[in-house]
This record gives structure tokens, sequence and C-alpha cells, in this order.
């Protein structure tokens, strides 16, 4: 690794201003018209890859920049890094602890869990699959406010197995999954008696949260209109209760995956089939004849897996699914307000991959990340008037651990730290992993600012009262204070103090080296004059410890950093 | 606006607290019929999820009786501060089940579809839509002469979408357990500076239009709540007990709060919104739903107490508010599924209780009332005249009740008179 001290000193002439090809030429204009020039970090060096183009594609597709990573995209260009990070194999976290723990310092099913998934958002390589499986998290939502933790590990890790797989997959694994048969009761939905309708909780929901949504979308996601101008519902109450009888039949699995001979409830001593999908019970299927989408007619006398895969299928290939799911991954990954054209590019390849494949995953992720729109604020000193997502607490939280280069000696038993401290700390900022309230997640994708109309889904848990815990447990977070029993001080530590780079920075460099190489890590070079100024004002006469504290302080608590631009 | 003008002169004080039940609450289980062929066609449908005619709190004077986890509202109901009001949902016009499945009136949008129903509920109306809520434009409206402008109008205390966001009005969140976060900084000398820095950060435009949004959540931040901290160290606390097995605890604790330090706060009008999880129940109803309506009943029974407590319950009135009803049929779960018109209660001294409001429905499956004989019935009042009605009582003036609430001129009164 080249030392990052050496990069920062020897960074020669900036490429400023020279990147502003044609393609590009409105959003450099939009850049430059600003009246608020950017610091300049000395950072860009000449290479084809500027300090802004490599944070922001790190921004899109990881847990957050690190220097490490910053130096590898500005070395081999955006377009192989995602290439690489979508050959990556996918962690797979350990099933659950079969048994209640009474060793260490866990004592919960979820803590072995949050251990393994948060040590790989931290520190893993497969960051732009965890990514994806994170946001394809709030979209298939799962909350153990409903399921028992011991089904998660399997949940997680189908999500990002199949993050980088097929759609049509993803959703059958989804239905199939005993997290989600717990949580929208498909687990032990039977063919219902005479007089009786079938539980249409997860009919409903895959339609209406997971797939296609209410009403008709056209391929850029504008709403298909009727001849008077209104929406266009995209299914009856029928054709819910129909897809819910297609549902019908299945059950949890025994532990080895085989079929029970008589159905299993969920059970809390021992959660059957934790690691299996559910299966088929004999005689538990509604086999009557069921009418779906556009159309469709399931004949009578069907199989239970026959009915769930032509069922899917036939959500699968609604013209709405794929600006539906398009849209969500874009403001997702990349921006609140994506235009029309956006979406309709990237659901062109959800459509078709160029191979003829409708849903392939690596194609639609790669379009998403690697569109003009998506790298048009590339340039030095570039800005998007309509870039930007808030980044939701978790992504918030785990970008500046990230980029605070954490250590973590965190063994099994011991490693109660996540989830009695981390997630404990975002409960106050209305996010606690996994732990979603509702089936609709931690906040719409539709929720618009007031005013200026603007789609900003994260801003739906951005209030008064969480921004000001978010302060305060970053602080708590800056000194170390994760009051932790003395056994466990070292889960976990943020180093900032004598020896660090951020202190060798603060103590060589000053305030103006200390803030310049903070904008680079954390905000990619887009500070601007004055907050630049503002922050080396506000540290300029601490000591070093004190400077970095309040240095990063400032910036991951600013409008600035948390809107991901 | 004379009226506005004479109420503000006046030195009264009112509240309102929406109790919004998330998830859809099946209250075929909370108002029920007592007996005849009202209670066989309801007994039928039900199943197993039917509450048996004998277990059911008869209500004075009416055909109809509530859940036996309700004791306390009960009770505020006998006594005449309590009502109830029957089959309330969207509406943009009267309408029935025929009018439904022949489409010959206007039907509001995305029904049984829980995150637009919610939003519909927050807004007061009868379309989805994040926007401008009946409690955000009453304080909008009444906010200049009533409150002090120390704080909003609304206070919301737990996930609310749009509720309490107005034309100018963004609602305060508040914690539970009035606990307030703050900016308080660990770094002795070095904090005035942090502080100055930390606040000019929030008036530095960078050419991103969604920066601008966050900026103004950390200012009302740093405004707020530093007013309400410094406020909270008045509060006096309650001699009424609020158990902390209850989860609506925290957040009812926090509302008695703000109400007793009203005068230092500013304010003469106040909102509230406080929720409570668990009612989307598709399946295993009967196993848990008894649960939920207990720790509603006693969160009603912590109100009252706390309201007389301070001497205002004859100023507060509070109110529920749900996603939708559900089915009366039961599914093959045991549960019931996503619905349209349900029953909703009122609790004050305010209130014109000891009555049922509204019409009943027809509990026959596939009876006039039926949409499509699952036992979805079509409301019979409309939500907007329901919540209209709460307007009217806060102070909101006739004329200005028609830029709040879509199509009420359409149904034959905008006040339902229960309070």
């Amino acid at each position: 690794m080249k030392h990052f001290g050496e990069i920062f000193k020897s960074a020669g002439r900036t490429m400023r201003g020279s990147m502003c090809v044609a393609a590009l030429a409105a959003f450099c204009l939009a850049g430059f018209a600003q009246s608020n020039p950017v610091v300049d970090t000395g950072w860009d060096s000449g290479t084809s890859t500027s300090l802004q183009a490599a944070g922001r594609i790190l921004n899109q597709a990881t847990f957050g920049p690190v220097i490490n990573d910053v130096f590898h995209v500005e070395a081999i260009g955006i377009t192989n890094y995602v290439n690489q990070q979508l050959a990556m194999p996918a962690y797979q976290i350990p099933l659950a602890n079969p048994l209640p723990v009474t060793q260490g310092d866990c004592g919960s099913y979820e803590c072995d869990t949050e251990y393994y998934w948060w040590n790989d958002i931290l520190f893993g390589p497969d960051q732009l699959r965890q990514r994806v499986a994170f946001e394809l998290s709030k979209l298939f939502v799962v909350s153990v406010d409903g399921v028992d933790p011991r089904y998660m590990p399997n949940f997680l890790n189908l999500l990002s197995r199949d993050a980088f797989g097929n759609w049509f997959t993803l959703m059958q694994d989804v239905a199939l999954s005993p997290a989600m048969g717990t949580y929208l009761n498909m687990a032990d939905s039977f063919a219902p008696a005479a007089g009786q309708r079938a539980n249409e909780n997860f009919a409903r929901e895959l339609m209406q949260l997971f797939s296609i949504g209410t009403v008709a979308l056209n391929q850029d996601g504008s709403q298909r209109l009727d001849a008077n101008g209104n929406p266009i519902p995209n299914y009856t109450g029928a054709q819910v209760q129909n897809f819910a009888l297609a549902y019908t039949g299945w059950t949890f699995a025994n532990a080895d995956c085989s079929v029970p001979s008589v159905p299993n409830s969920y059970w809390f001593e021992n959660p059957p089939g934790q690691n299996c999908p559910m299966v088929a019970f004999p005689g538990a299927h509604s086999t009557v004849q069921k009418t779906l989408l556009n159309g469709t007619v399931l004949p009578a006398g069907q199989s239970a897996q026959q009915d769930l895969t032509a069922a899917l299928q036939n959500v699968f290939n609604h013209p709405s699914l794929p600006p539906f799911v398009c849209r969500r991954l874009i403001q997702s990954l990349v921006k609140s307000n994506p235009s029309p054209a956006y979406i309709s590019r990237v659901a062109g390849v959800f459509i078709n991959n160029g191979a003829g494949v409708r849903g392939d995953m690596p194609s639609v992720i790669r379009a998403i990340l690697l569109d003009p729109e998506a790298r048009a604020a590339d340039a030095p000193g570039a800005a998007d008037p309509n870039a930007g997502r808030l980044r939701d607490p978790i992504l918030w939280w785990a970008s500046v651990m990230r980029a605070m280069q954490p250590t973590s000696s965190a063994t099994l038993p011991n490693v109660g730290f996540y989830s009695q401290v981390v997630d404990l700390w975002l409960g106050n900022m209305d996010e606690v992993p996994r732990n979603a309230t509702s089936v609709f997640s931690f906040y719409s994708p539709n929720f618009t600012l007031p005013a200026s109309g603007l789609y900003a889904p994260e801003f739906q848990n951005e209030n008064v009262s969480t921004v000001a815990w978010a302060a305060l447990h970053v602080q708590d977070a800056l000194h170390n204070n994760f009051y932790l029993p003395a056994s466990n001080v070292n889960e976990f530590t943020l180093n900032l103090g004598p020896g660090s780079l951020w202190y060798n920075f603060a103590s060589q460099n000053g305030a103006p080296g200390l803030v310049k190489v903070l904008d680079a890590l954390l905000m990619h070079g887009s500070m601007t004059q004055d907050m630049y100024q503002a922050i080396v004002t506000a540290v300029q006469y601490d000591d070093p410890a004190t400077m970095a504290k309040i240095a990063v302080y400032l910036i991951v608590n600013s409008p600035q950093y948390k809107l991901m631009i | 606006m004379a009226a506005f003008a004479q109420s503000s002169a006046a030195n009264d004080y009112k509240a309102i607290v929406c109790l919004f039940l998330n998830g859809g609450n099946d209250s075929n289980n909370m108002l029920v019929p007592l007996s005849g062929s009202q209670y066989t066609a309801y007994n039928q449908a039900r199943g197993s999820n039917a509450v048996a005619q004998g277990h059911l709190l008869a209500l004075p004077n009416s055909p109809y009786g509530l859940n036996p986890a309700f004791p306390n509202l009960s009770k505020a109901f006998a006594s005449g501060n309590a009502a109830m009001i029957a089959n309330v949902g969207p509406l943009v016009q009267p309408t029935t089940a025929a009018q439904y499945q022949a489409a010959s009136v206007q039907i509001p949008g995305s029904l049984m579809a829980h995150d637009d129903q919610q939003e519909v509920w927050e807004l007061g109306g009868y379309s989805p839509g994040i926007g401008a809520s009946w409690s955000g434009l009453t304080a909008d409206l009444l906010s200049p002469g009533y409150n002090a402008n120390n704080m909003p109008m609304v206070t919301l205390l737990g996930n609310a979408v749009t509720f309490g966001r107005g034309n100018s009005t963004v609602p305060f969140s508040a914690g539970p357990f009035a606990q307030q976060a703050s900016f308080w900084c660990a770094d002795g000398m070095a904090c005035y500076a942090r502080e100055t820095a930390a606040q000019q950060l929030l008036t530095f435009k960078n050419g991103v239009n969604l920066l601008q949004a966050d900026q103004q959540v950390y200012q009302q931040a740093y405004k707020y709540n530093t007013f309400y901290d410094g406020v909270l160290g008045g509060a006096q606390g309650f001699k009424t007990s609020f158990p902390s097995s209850n989860p609506l605890s925290g957040a009812l604790y926090t509302v008695a709060t703000m109400m007793q330090l009203r005068n230092q706060i500013g304010a003469r009008r106040q909102i509230f919104f406080i929720n409570a999880g668990g009612f989307d129940t598709h399946a295993a109803q009967s196993s848990y739903q008894g649960q939920l309506y207990s720790m509603i009943d006693q969160a009603v029974g912590v109100f009252i107490q706390a309201m007389q407590e301070l001497g205002i319950y004859n100023d507060v009135t509070l109110f529920t508010a749900s996603d939708f009803s559900r089915t009366l049929s039961i599914n093959s779960s045991g549960g019931s599924d996503h619905a349209w018109g349900g029953h909703h209660f009122v609790v004050g001294g305010a209130v014109k209780g000891g009555k049922i409001y509204g019409t009943f429905p027809n509990l026959q499956l596939g009876g006039p009332d039926d949409i499509d004989g699952s036992g979805r019935f079509v409301p019979t009042t409309a939500l907007s005249q329901y919540t209209a009605t709460l307007a009217s009582w806060f102070g909101v003036p006739n004329a200005a009740l028609g830029g709040m609430f879509p199509g009420l001129n359409n149904f034959a009164t905008s006040n339902l008179g229960f309070v």
C-alpha cells in the first residue's frame, strides 16, 4: 500500500476543469456555475480516475469509502472496480446459535448474527454485494419484530447470494424462506375450508411492496393513466385472493430440509427448518383454478410448486415490475430523484440484458452504477443539482466507522457489541437493523419533501430527535465511550489518538492539512471553501487528538456529508 | 375570520391526541352487536375469532357491546366521556356497495394498501399521498393566534409519514418519557467553537437541492431541542402511573408532560400523534388480539387519569385512526385480511359521549354493505366528516374546512356532533 501521507504530500496539479467532455457539459456547467467553490485537496494527481469519481462510486457501491479503496479505484477505474466487485463471492453468515446463549456477553439469538453481519459490512471485501443485499432487505422486508432471529442468517445469506443472481430466483427464494414464511404468514397457509378464504398477506404485499406496486407504470417509472387521466390499478381484490390460493400448501421443513410427516408449526424451543426452504405439504394446496394478472389462468389440479412458480412468473413478467424495481434500486444506490430516462434505461436492461435474459442482476447493477446520470458529477468540482440520497442511519453509521479505521478484537462468545451498542444507538435513529416496525420498511420510497416535492425517502426518519441522537452517539464513538463492561472494552475501537493517521495529520499538518484529508476521504473533495474555513477556524487551536475528534464530528454530522452526492 | 379573532382573544386551551393503530385494526371485534340477526351474521362469519355473546361489555342504551378487553373505554362511555363512531373510512361521496361494484361513483384510490391508507388517515381525506394534512393545515391556521413561536403546534411520537405537515408547519418529533437528545458536547473548552461551526455549516450551499432540507432539520433541532430541554427542567412529574409494560406509556408520558408545560411552551393549542403497532392480524388473531386491545384500553385509562390530574380533561380529545378495518370473514390461517370501513372511538371530557355515532353496517356476508362477499364494508361515515368534526371543535372556522378536506361538501354534514 502506498503511504497515505506520501500520496497526499506528493499530489501534483489537479485535474479540476479538465474533464468536461461533451456528454457531461451540462453538469460541468452546473458545477462551475455554483457560487460556492470547493476546496482543492491537492489529491488529484493525474490518475485517469479522479478523487471525486472514486469517492462517489464508493459511496454508491459500498458501505462507505476507506483509504485503500479510494487508491484502488483511482488506479483501476470505475468499470473495472464494479466488475471486480461483481465477481466477489458472497460472505455467508453462520447459522445462529441453536441454543440460548449462556456464555460471553451476547445473551440473545440476535447478537451472533449482528456480529457476523456488521463485521463483514465494516471489514469484508464483498462490499457491493452486501450493499445491494442491504438495500434489498429494505424492499423484501422481514423483521425480528415478528420473525424468530434464528431464521435471519438464512434470509440474509439468500439476499447476498441472489443479489448477483436473477430477480426471479430472488423472488422464489424469498417466498420460500422460513423468515418470510413467518413474517407474512405463507408458512402453513393451507387450502381454505368451504366458506373460508386463503390468507392474503404475502400475496398482497408481494405485489404491492416487493414487485409491481398498486398502479401500472410505464418503463420510465411514470404512472400509466386511463382515458380520464386516472391511474390504472395493477390488480383487483379478487386477483389478490387468487394469488393467495396459489401460494397455499407450504410448511416449514425439518431440520435436514426434508418434508415433515405432519405440518411443522413454528416452535420457539426449536424453530423448524432454520436453514431450509419451506416445503410443499401433500394435500395442503388449493387445487382450484386461479385467474392471475393479465388474464393468466392457472388450471385446476396443479401442484403447490407448479402454482407457486407460475404465480411468481406472472408477477415477474408484469410490465410494471422492471420500472418499479429499478427505480427502487437507483434510489437506494445512487440518487433519490432519478430522471425518467435513467429509470427507463435501467429498466430496459432489466427487461433484456442483451442476451435475452430478464432480471439479470449483475447487468442491472452495472447499468445503474455506470449510467451517465450516475456518473454525471464525477468531474472534480461538478455538482448535479438533483444528485444525492441522504445516508440512512445504518449506512451513515457504517460509513463513518469504516472511514475511521476501526479495529475489532471481538471473538465468540464475546460479540455483544454490535447488538447491544450499535443497534441500540441506531434505535434512537429509528433504524434498528433487521427490526423494521412494519413490512413497509423504515421509510417509503415515495416520501417527498414539503415545498419542493422532491423525493427524499430517507428523510422520513430524519427529524429533530434522530439527528440529535446521531450527533450524541457519534460523539460517544469518537471518544470510544461504548459503555461496554470492562472485560469487553476491546470489542471495537476507533483510532483517533496518538499514532493514528488523523492524529499524525493534525500534529504534522495542522488544521488545514487535517480538514483537507478528511474532505478527501469523507467527502471526495466536495467540501466548499466556506465549510472548510469554518471547520479549520473551529479546531485550529485544539490539541491534535481533540482537533481530529471535532473535525470528524463536524463533518459527519453536517448535512453536506449526510447527503451522499 | 371574525370567529377566529374572537376565539383567539379568549384564554382557552385545547389539545387533540391521535392514537393510530398501525396495521389495520380489526374493529369487527371491538364493537359487536349484542344479539339478534346481526350477532348471528357476525358469529357465522368470524368462526373461531368471534367474541362470545356473553363476554361483550354491553354499552348503555345501544344494541352493541365492546370487546371485553375495554373496561376503561366502557366506563368512559357509560359516564358520557367516550363515543363510538361506526364504520368510518375514506369516501369521495356517499357510496353504497352496489355503487362500488358498478363503479358508478368515484372510489378512493389504493384501498386496502397499508401505506397508502395510513397516509389517507393521516391526511384526513380520501386521496393517498404525502403532503399537507388536516392537522398541519390546522397548525398553519391557528398557530399565529394561539401559540408563541417556540415550538410547532404538532408533536409526533411515532412513525407518522405526513401527519402534522402543513404548508408552513413541520411537526416536532419528541422522544418517549419526556427525554430529548441534545447536542451536548464532551470536549470542554473546544465546545463553543464546535457549536459555532456546526451551526455555520447549516447555512452553506453546495448546489445540490436536497441539502437545504437536511439543513432545515438540523436548524430546527438546534432551536427546538434546546428550548424544549430547557422547559423540561420544570416538569413536575405525575401521580398517575404510566406502566412500563405498556408500549404506549413512553409516548403518553411525553404528551402529558408537554401539556403540563403548555404555558412554558406558550401553547394554547397542541396536537399529538402517538401510535401502536401489531394490528395487521392476518393469522392466529384470537391468540393476540385481546392483548392488543388490553394495551389500548390501559393506555386510555392512563390518558384519562393523567388528564384529570392536570385538570384539563374537558379540554383534550383523543381519537383513534387506523389503516382500515379487516374482513369480517375469517381466513384459513385464523386471521382476517385488509378491508375498508371500521369503527373508532373518541375520549375526553368535551366528548358528547355515551352514544354511537354513524350507521353500523349490515354484517351479512354479501349483504347490502359488503363489497365482495368477504365482509369488507363500504363506509357509512366519511373519514373527512370524522376529522372535520375534530377540527371544528379545535377552532378551525367552517370556511377553512373545505380546503383541508377535499369532498367534504359532498356529504350532508361536516360535523358529526360527537365533540
